[in-house]
């Protein structure tokens, strides 16, 4: 009878143990597993709907302007990010022939002038000779210093300006915040919404991929030790980004983007110089290019024409 | 095993697999939010 007894409780223990495992490794293989594949840097990149922006597509969303001079002859492979994608696919229609851009199955051929990596992808084939100007937001010190260790000193060309901003959930009841108490919220010193005038919720502190350029903008405005609240996850997101990118997100999406010193990131108070944080975006070359039409390239971005394409695309020409 | 006993170590067991089962959902938040920041800030409940 005691036998019997001792048997059941061993086999209950033995179940509620199982259950346990069984529901951990159902939640990693189901769920964590998966959110660890979308991080990758593909899955960053393929968020961003590329094949709307085609510089020579019937239904394309690009800017376009004509211009009298195509290329020819050895023609630079032209990558960048994500944020910037509408910016150099119009630079593309206007001066690169039709047939340089091959796209097929929803990614561009190698042998395409036109290529789509991203920031991080676009920087790594500027220094390993993948790709000859990249469109993108400042390099990071790991990304400069990659080039320096491969013998390739990078080149940044400015072209236009951008605000980089905050964003929240459009619910979040808070509007704007100040450079002060942005620089506390990062630094870990205010880790609550009602700190700076919200609801009783923790301040989640997102962050992007390292060598991102909206995260390398980050780390350069506050510093690479940004801590991030434990409690956080269970609290309203704090996110940044460049103002182009989201803008449309505000107006149709869930998100809004905050005032900062009491200045909203609209493209006025861009070019005015009005809100705090405005950054250059650069074309990113080789020191000592050699190839003609890179420089050719560079000229039309700056030129009227191209300065117009950046303006009219949404972003503030220099 | 008494019954006192056998008690304290399911409640044990239990106790632990639900502080594991929780840290794991929240790593998985954590990674969700790192990774989609602005789906996941626009689908954040307020």
């Amino acid at each position: 009878m005691e036998k019997k007894k001792l048997f059941k409780q061993i086999l209950a223990i033995l179940g509620v143990v199982s259950f346990v495992v069984l529901a951990d490794v159902f939640i990693f293989f189901v769920f964590t597993n998966r959110c660890i594949n979308y991080s990758s840097s593909q899955m960053q990149a393929k968020s961003v709907e590329v094949d709307q922006y085609l510089p020579f597509a019937k239904d394309t969303k690009i800017v376009k302007k004509e211009y009298s001079e195509k290329l020819s002859g050895d023609l630079p492979k032209i990558d960048g990010a994500a944020a910037l994608v509408p910016v150099f696919n119009s630079f593309v229609y206007s001066i690169y022939p039709e047939s340089s851009v091959k796209y097929e199955n929803g990614d561009f051929t190698k042998d395409s002038a036109l290529q789509y990596h991203n920031t991080r992808g676009a920087f790594k084939g500027i220094v390993d000779g993948e790709c000859d100007i990249a469109f993108c937001a400042k390099p990071s010190d790991e990304q400069v210093q990659y080039g320096l260790d491969k013998g390739v000193e990078l080149e940044l060309t400015p072209i236009g300006r951008e605000a980089f901003v905050f964003i929240v959930n459009k619910n979040n009841p808070v509007d704007g915040l100040t450079m002060a108490q942005l620089k506390d919220i990062y630094s870990g010193k205010i880790t609550n919404w009602k700190d700076v005038g919200g609801a009783n919720r923790p301040i989640n502190v997102v962050q992007r991929n390292k060598g991102s350029g909206s995260q390398t903008t980050l780390e350069k405005l506050f510093g690479k030790d940004i801590k991030s609240n434990f409690f956080g996850p269970l609290g309203g997101s704090l996110g940044f980004s460049f103002r182009f990118y989201v803008e449309e997100l505000t107006e149709h999406g869930h998100i809004k983007m905050l005032k900062l010193n009491d200045v909203y990131p609209n493209k006025e108070n861009v070019q005015n110089e009005s809100y705090p944080i405005v950054s250059n975006f650069f074309a990113v070359t080789r020191k000592g290019e050699t190839n003609p039409n890179v420089q050719k390239v560079l000229d039309f971005v700056l030129s009227p024409t191209g300065q117009e394409i950046i303006d009219k695309t949404g972003y503030v020409s220099l | 095993m008494n019954d006192k006993l056998f008690k304290r170590i399911l409640i044990i067991i239990g106790v632990v697999g639900v502080i594991s089962i929780l840290t794991l959902l929240i790593i998985t938040i954590v990674l969700y939010r790192q990774t989609s920041m602005i789906t996941f800030i626009e689908k954040e409940l307020w």
